[in-house]
Order: structure tokens, then C-alpha cells, then sequence
């Protein structure tokens, strides 16, 4: 880009017509030559690869975590105050008494379901790191690839 | 002359919904109407924003007209849409679906699922216009039941025209010479896909430019912190922590010194209702690279470089020809100017919005 044009740019002075379809133009064919060169390279390796964010799956079931244990603990209704919140806290109590039929099969299968997530998760990540442990290995020893990618990598 | 009353959810500093309307009450006044602006929440101090409970003893004739801006899930501004009997205006800037927040926080969960479904009543409520900030975004409107008749494209408001007018900031000019330096600008929230625009930049940095930075500018969200943590996490995963800052919240002055000392403004974001930082980076001369989901391709049109595909292979070649090619550059900074004066220009907008509400006011 011209750095004089970027730095004062004037929204009044409109460029010719026939400028603007040529921009249009280039940014086409830029477009078309982007793509063929994305094409050429396909074959080759791509080492930054992450198609698992490790970090917001483990959040989003740090996240699950807080709310597993449903029925386990009485709230603390920090909007009531003094006598309010102790008949607040009791009723709440009495509540979850009577409806722990429900709730303790909830708890149970919401820590099964997150204890399979968590099992899974770190199985995922796991063969992960072994994929890429084996790929390492095989960029260092292509002897150990199938002839055709053997002579590409040496 | 009629009385206008405006209603929005929060008004503040730095925000695009807050530009737009105040670039809506700014046109309204300027053909005498009496406007005033109503929300449950400002940040302004000196602002000329009410609450929210006077809107009915303002309106007071059936000829009154009252615009609301739908961004978010807002229960008392949907019932005072509800209560008021004058004529109503629904200006849709669209709303980010729930799901992006799904385990990150609830609050946004839950203010996003409302604001879905007040969009689908407000849709039906019969409203006397409908204007949507860009195609895709009528395109939502119409698919929940607004009155095609009654609807319209209107761009929204900015602050563009502010920030050029500020002095340039030659340290950032001569920065824009030295170093590679890839942009970003807007929230960082999870719908902006910036785990896409990392990879990209990990990309171009390892295989064109081991020297080149990414600017992350943006207002962060201490409620979303699992996202924010993970993308910093990512961001080290793929050795490129020291090459990527996240600048916060950002004054007009510094954001316009960002955008002069960037050599390409790049965005990956899954859902837009229209993205204003798209417009300024063209009003700036920026060269833009785009992933083109939602209303992405409506507001860039021809004159970026914008992918279907979220493919960091694509968008790390289009950085290195956009960075390598000087006729692009000029070629896509011009593009970019020529349809910000065209389209997205505040006299523009003032004409469609103008245009969209004849015969009410």
C-alpha cells in the first residue's frame, strides 16, 4: 500500500470508475493465484495442525463440574439477610429433602456422564500427543514411511 | 414534529450499538424531531440517556414513534415495545447465538436464548418497520415473520468519520514500514473465532515471517475468562505467545494509530450481524482478509479477501500476498475506501435511514 495514501486518506475524492473495476479485477485474480498456491502446497506436512482446543474443553467441564453435585448443598442466599436467610436456608433444605428421589439419580448420572467425558478427553489427548510423537519420528527416519512419502521426506 | 424515544439496553464508550444510536438520535435532531434516548443501564456520565420507566410519559400521542435497537435479551425493554401505543420501529444489529457461550458463562447464555426468542416475537409483533443492519440480518428478521413491505436494509452509525478526523500518528506510519503487523478489532468473546485466526498467523509465521506480531484489540470479559485463558493457552501450544498481544479496550486515538500501523487487518469470526471494525479497517485503507460466514461477505462485497472455508493454509497465503504484493495492497486499500464512501459513509446511512422511515415521521 502507498504509505502516503494510508496515512491521509480522503473519503471525498472518489477514484475513476474505471480504476475500481481494475481493483476489483486484481483482488479476483489475487484471489484465484492465493488459491493455486494453497493447492501446490497440500503436500506437504503441516506441523501446527491443533484440531482440539485442549484448554477450552477442559474449562467446559470445569464449568460441568460446579454444577454435577445438584442437591448436594443447601445454597447460600447471600440476598437474604439475617433471620430471612436462616428460614430461607431451612426451607431450601426441606426442599431438597424431598425431592432427593430425583436428585440423587441427577448427581449419579451427572458425574457418570462427566466422569466418561473426562476419560475421554484425556484418552483424545493421549493418542494425540502419540500421533504427533509418531509423525516426529517419522520426519526424523523416513525409512520408516511407505517408499513414494519415504523419497518426498528425504 | 414528532417525538422519537429510542431504547437500548445499555448505552457506553467504544461500543457499536451506543454509536449507532447515537448516530440515529443525531439525524432525527437535525430535522427538529424531539429525540431522547432511554436504557436500563449508561456508563456515560454527561450522557443524555433516561431510564427506561419514562419512555411511557414521553410517548404520548399515537403518532410518537419509538425505535428499539435488538442486540441482546432485554425483558423490560421488550415489555415497554409491548406496552407503548404509538408506532414502533425495530432496528435488528442481531444476536450472537447461545451456543458459542454454552460452558463458558451463563449469563450470556441466558441473555442470548432471550434475546433469540424476543427476536422471533418482536418478528411477529407487527412492528410499523423493520430495518436490519445488513442482508443477512434481514434475512433472520424475514425468516421469523417481519412484513417484507415494512423491512430494510439501514447500515448502522459509527464513529469512523471521529477517527479520521484525528491527527494520524506518524510513529504508527513508519511502524507499518518496519514489521509485519496482522490485526484484529472487537470483542473478545467466543462467537470471533480467534482460535482460527491463530492458527493462520502460527501459520504464516512459521513458514513466511518469523518476525511478524498479531494485535488482538479488544474489550476482554473477566466472565469469560475460560475463553480468554484458553485462547492465551492456544496461542503458547503453537510457540507464538510472544508474538501475539491482547491489547484490551482501546482509546479512538490509539485505535486509529492500531489500524495505521497494521499491515493487514485479518478476521475469522463465526458470527456477525454486521462487524463495524470491517468498515473502518476499509475507511482506513487497510487491506482486509476475511473469513466470510453470516453477514461478513455483505459488508466486505468485492473489496477484501474474504474465504468461505475457516483454512489456516488459506488465510496464511493470503496474508503473505497481501504482505508481498504491493498493486494487492493498493488495489484492496482502494476497494475498501471507494465501498466505505459508497456504502457504509454516516451521510449514506443517514439518506437509507431517512428513506426507510418516510411516511412515519
Amino acid at each position: 500500500m502507498d504509505d502516503k495514501e494510508s496515512a491521509a486518506p480522503n473519503p471525498s475524492s472518489a477514484p475513476p470508475s474505471d480504476e475500481v473495476s481494475c481493483d476489483l479485477r486484481t483482488i479476483a485474480a489475487l484471489k484465484a493465484c492465493i488459491r493455486e498456491a494453497v493447492a501446490r502446497r497440500r503436500g506437504e506436512p503441516t506441523r501446527v495442525a491443533r484440531p482440539v482446543d485442549w484448554h477450552l474443553l477442559a474449562a467446559g467441564l470445569r464449568q460441568v463440574e460446579k454444577y454435577a453435585d445438584i442437591g448436594s448443598g443447601v445454597p447460600d442466599l447471600p440476598r437474604f439477610r439475617g433471620p430471612f436467610r436462616l428460614l430461607g436456608r431451612l426451607f431450601a433444605r426441606c426442599v431438597l429433602y424431598f425431592a432427593r428421589f430425583l436428585t440423587n439419580r441427577q448427581r449419579e448420572y451427572n458425574n457418570a456422564v462427566l466422569n466418561s467425558l473426562r476419560n475421554l478427553a484425556e484418552a483424545l489427548r493421549r493418542l494425540e500427543d502419540n500421533s504427533r510423537e509418531e509423525l516426529r519420528r517419522w520426519q526424523l527416519e523416513p525409512k520408516h514411511l511407505p517408499s513414494d512419502s519415504a523419497k518426498k521426506a528425504a | 414534529m414528532a417525538r422519537v424515544a429510542l431504547l437500548v439496553p445499555c448505552f457506553t464508550e467504544a461500543d457499536a450499538v451506543s454509536n449507532d444510536v447515537r448516530g440515529m438520535h443525531d439525524v432525527l435532531a437535525k430535522q427538529g424531531h424531539h429525540v431522547a434516548v432511554f436504557a436500563s443501564h449508561s456508563e456515560l456520565r454527561d450522557s443524555p440517556v433516561q431510564p427506561l420507566n419514562a419512555v411511557r410519559r414521553f410517548l404520548r400521542d399515537g403518532r410518537d414513534v419509538l425505535i428499539y435497537h435488538h442486540s441482546t435479551g432485554w425483558q423490560d425493554g421488550g415489555q415497554a415495545l409491548a406496552a407503548v401505543r404509538c408506532r414502533r420501529v425495530l432496528k435488528y444489529h442481531n444476536v450472537t447465538p447461545a451456543e458459542f457461550f454454552e460452558g463458558i458463562h451463563q449469563d450470556y447464555v441466558v441473555s442470548c436464548r432471550l434475546g433469540r426468542r424476543q427476536l422471533a416475537a418482536f418478528a411477529r409483533a407487527g412492528c410499523d418497520r423493520y430495518l436490519a443492519d445488513s442482508a443477512y440480518n434481514l434475512g433472520e428478521l424475514l425468516a421469523e415473520g417481519a412484513t417484507r413491505s415494512a423491512a430494510a436494509v439501514v447500515p448502522p452509525f459509527h464513529n469512523i468519520d471521529r477517527m479520521l478526523a484525528l491527527p494520524p500518528n506518524v510513529t504508527a506510519e513508519r511502524c507499518r514500514v518496519g514489521q509485519t503487523r496482522l490485526l484484529v478489532v472487537g470483542r473478545v468473546v467466543p462467537n470471533k473465532g480467534h482460535g482460527t485466526l491463530l492458527d493462520a498467523f502460527a501459520r504464516y509465521r512459521q513458514r513466511y515471517d518469523s518476525d511478524s506480531q498479531l494485535m488482538i484489540v479488544g474489550k476482554e470479559d473477566e466472565r469469560l475468562a475460560p475463553y480468554t485463558d484458553a485462547l492465551r493457552g492456544r496461542a503458547a501450544d503453537l510457540g507464538i505467545s510472544s508474538a501475539v498481544t491482547f491489547t484490551g479496550g482501546v482509546s479512538d486515538a490509539v485505535l486509529k494509530a492500531y489500524y495505521q500501523a497494521a499491515s493487514a487487518f485479518v478476521i475469522t469470526s463465526e458470527h456477525e450481524g454486521f462487524c463495524v471494525p470491517l468498515v473502518e479497517a476499509m475507511a482506513l485503507g487497510v487491506p482486509v482478509i476475511a473469513l466470510g460466514k453470516t453477514a461478513v461477505p455483505d459488508t466486505v462485497g468485492g473489496a477484501g479477501l474474504v474465504w468461505e472455508e475457516a483454512d489456516a493454509d488459506l488465510l496464511a497465503e493470503s496474508i503473505r500476498a497481501v504482505i508481498s504484493d504491493e498493486a494487492a495492497r493498493t488495489a484492496l486499500a482502494r476497494a475498501g475506501r471507494q465501498r466505505y464512501r459508497e456504502h457504509f459513509d454516516n451521510t449514506v446511512t443517514a439518506r437509507k435511514f431517512l428513506g426507510a422511515l418516510a411516511g412515519l415521521l
